[in-house]
């Protein structure tokens, strides 16, 4: 009987624990998705920083460098 | 034969229904009535879900663990990406930051001119003039490539471009024909009020309560000048009826003078 209970027991605090685990990995799992969206936008604004200082100082589509509005 | 099959179909339905009830019981019997029997099946089913469950755990830790490492991993490659850009432009965060606190200094600005109507903006030409060379002289710097802020300069550069108003002169004071040789005609044609004499019955039509006859007007006196823009139809009506009259009255000088002459 008492290893009956023991493990009942034992069954419930597993369940308890394993829906923690799910929620701790639920939460990683979106945490890395937002960091790999970041670093996706981080290595697309390198190409274009890339891109833009290939061209300097003339990267402006709407100006020319040196030009005084008077 | 139906009748065969439908008695059957009952009977497997009520053996179910038995079996279901039979195992519920042993379920929900008490610990110390189960036989010895009964008690070693329910821990034997009881050990079995709790090993199922460990399994699971132990899955469940083994995906945590790999996704910790991942979210490691993805973190070291940001800060090296964002690394890498600071370094080819040659900035700091630092710089970052004070370049973006200038750039909002000047969209403040923009902002607060664009809650101004035209004659306020129309006086202020001067310091938005000087608030576009403020942006463009950011545009030197460096960290002004971020996309972030690139496009942000592009996108203000477009407002400030869009602040711009020409000072409308609303009124007009006559001077003398000798002086200023200020007719309905000259007074249109000038380049800071229509630049197009074409448009005097404009000024004719916006002032009929002070100018009867558009061919005169007096020093002194003040006209209301309708902002610049194509003829309505009213003001080419009006201007037809005056070439009419004029060539009518022409017309009519002629005859008397050509009757006078042959008295």
């Amino acid at each position: 009987m008492t290893q009956l209970k023991e493990l009942r027991a034992k069954e419930s605090s597993l369940t308890e624990m394993i829906a923690r685990k799910r929620q701790e990995k639920k939460n990683l799992e979106s945490e890395v998705a937002a960091r790999k969206a970041e670093l996706k936008k981080c290595q697309d604004d390198k190409s274009f920083v890339e891109d833009k200082l290939s061209k300097w100082p003339n990267c402006w589509p709407d100006y020319t460098p040196g030009q005084e509005v008077k | 034969m139906y009748k065969k099959v439908s008695l059957f179909i009952i009977m497997v339905i009520i053996g179910a229904l038995m079996s279901g009830k039979v195992y519920s019981q042993t379920q929900s019997k008490p610990d110390e009535e189960l036989t010895k029997e009964e008690a070693a099946k329910l821990i034997q089913d009881w050990q079995a879900k709790v090993n199922a469950l460990d399994d699971q755990l132990k899955n469940l830790d083994s995906d945590i663990n790999s996704l910790k490492q991942e979210l490691d991993d993805t973190k070291k490659q940001l800060t090296d990406c964002n690394d890498a850009i600071y370094k080819m432009l040659g900035i700091t965060a630092a710089d970052v930051e004070a370049f973006k606190q200038q750039l909002g200094i000047i969209e403040g600005k923009v902002r607060e001119y664009q809650r101004m109507n035209d004659d306020m903006l129309a006086d202020k030409t001067d310091e938005i003039k000087a608030l576009e060379n403020e942006l463009n002289a950011l545009r030197a710097n460096k960290a002004s490539l971020i996309p972030e802020y690139y496009n942000k300069i592009i996108s203000l550069a477009r407002d400030i471009k869009g602040l711009y108003r020409e000072k409308k002169i609303k009124s007009y004071t006559v001077g003398t024909w000798a002086k200023d040789k200020d007719c309905l005609w000259n007074i249109a044609g000038k380049i800071d009020i229509y630049g197009d004499p074409f448009l005097w019955p404009r000024i004719w039509q916006g002032n009929t309560d002070i100018i009867r006859n558009p061919d005169i007007i007096f020093p002194g006196q003040v006209l209301q000048l309708p902002p610049k823009g194509p003829k309505t139809s009213e003001e080419m009506k009006a201007e037809r009826k005056y070439w009419r009259e004029k060539k009518e009255a022409e017309a009519n000088k002629e005859t008397t003078g050509a009757g006078k002459q042959g008295e």
